[in-house]
């Protein structure tokens, strides 16, 4: 589509035959536990992306995310402290452009996908202490079908990317996670070059996302846990590096709205630094 | 956190390693384009580079540079060959982008706009 979004990835560029490789380091931080547990989350995730180019429309994405989760909370007197760390779930999707506008130095395209997460994350993980919670697995064990659209709309000195996504989360052994609806926007305007002069220069963009999420409570046994769920919105300011084959690009994710449900874990920030290579 | 350090330390040689792959072949201006693209829909410079990987598998094409400001693309051809159009306008739809006319050099009436 264009340079595309830091935060997510579908509105990634790619042409017949070509692709793009695409690794991050998101780091997740959740504090301010309201119980007396005084839970502290970190999670690390490192997505690896592939994107192919089956023909200049149908874009083929795959993302394995290599996890490693860390939460510390009071045990009585004591603080415990309980990690686990592997390959989460994976996601397929398939893109497809159904409208393009060009124009010189512009383009408006808008493209609806559809995919699956894939189950390859443990969900039976345990430690010294016994099976891990739910929340603390790597994989939710089930297939869950997502679909969503992007609309870009690029020029030279700045770029609108809006993705909407609904995913369907299918119960494994009694336990659901919640279904998730969310609206990402991603914003940015050039910063460099001024004037775009001969050739092929390489730009840098300043960027504000904006991630709006919400979820469904998850379900055990068909009852409804109270402590999961709800709307967060982030918005995310950040750099993006763009050269003829390579990106870099960070930002950092902050929740200006979090209406979690229950005790659920309130995030404190997510960082996120990214490279991108084209094949 | 011992994975979280792998996983850092595995990111800094990727960054290091893509990033000298990317700049490892960098444009070098077409002077005396054989044929000039006019091409809509590149606004950066990641997105031409699709572009340029389609229109360098055509057989005939030497080097070429894209000039991203002015929706340009200038190819040189290899001595003694011709390009067809068809192949061009393939390519450039290929890559996703929209042909809006090519430019030959060496003839008079060698300028010929594409329907958009």
């Amino acid at each position: 589509m264009a340079q595309a979004q830091i935060t997510t990835n579908t509105a990634l560029p790619v042409s017949k035959g070509g692709g793009i490789f695409r690794i991050q380091t998101k780091v997740l931080r959740s504090s301010g536990d309201p119980t007396e547990a005084d839970r502290e989350l970190t999670v690390l995730m490192v997505p690896f992306v592939i994107v192919y180019g089956v023909t200049s429309k149908l874009a083929a994405f795959g993302i394995v995310p290599v996890l490693d989760k860390q939460i510390r909370f009071t045990n009585g007197l004591a603080r415990t402290e309980r990690s686990v760390s592997g390959l989460g779930d994976a996601r397929v999707f398939f893109r497809y452009t159904v409208f393009q506008k060009d124009a010189r130095g512009a383009t408006f395209r808008v493209a609806p996908f559809v995919g699956t997460q894939i189950p390859t994350g443990s969900r039976d993980a345990s430690d010294d202490v016994g099976l891990l919670p739910p929340s603390l697995q790597l994989g939710s064990g089930s297939w869950s079908p997502f679909v969503g659209a992007v609309l870009t709309r690029q020029t030279f000195a700045w770029q609108i990317d809006v993705s909407v996504t609904y995913q369907r989360n299918n119960a494994v052994d009694g336990f659901r996670v919640g279904d998730e609806a969310r609206l990402d926007i991603a914003s940015k305007i050039r910063l460099f070059p001024r004037d775009l002069g001969e050739g092929l220069p390489s730009f840098l963009y300043a960027n504000i996302e904006s991630n709006l999420i919400l979820r469904e409570k998850n379900e055990i046994a068909g009852i409804r846990n109270e402590n999961s769920g709800g709307l967060v919105w982030y918005v995310d300011p950040g750099f993006q590096f763009i050269s003829r084959r390579v990106v870099i690009e960070t930002v950092i994710q902050i929740p200006l709205v979090q209406q979690l449900n229950g005790a659920a874990l309130e995030n404190d920030f997510i960082f996120v630094a990214s490279i991108r290579l084209a094949f | 956190m011992k994975i979280g350090t792998r996983i850092i330390f595995v990111f800094l040689v990727l960054l290091t390693t893509m990033l000298s792959a990317g700049q490892a072949r960098a444009q070098e201006a077409v002077e005396n384009p054989d044929v000039t693209l006019s091409v809509e829909g590149l606004a950066c410079p990641i997105c031409a580079y699709g572009l340029e990987k389609r229109l360098k598998k055509i057989d005939s094409v030497d080097t070429l540079s894209i000039h991203i400001k002015d929706g340009e693309v200038r190819m040189k051809l290899k001595e003694g060959s011709s390009i067809a159009e068809e192949k061009i306008r393939e390519a450039v739809l290929d890559a996703g982008f929209t042909l809006t006319g090519i430019t030959y050099r060496e003839e008079e009436a060698g300028s010929s706009r594409c329907p958009g």
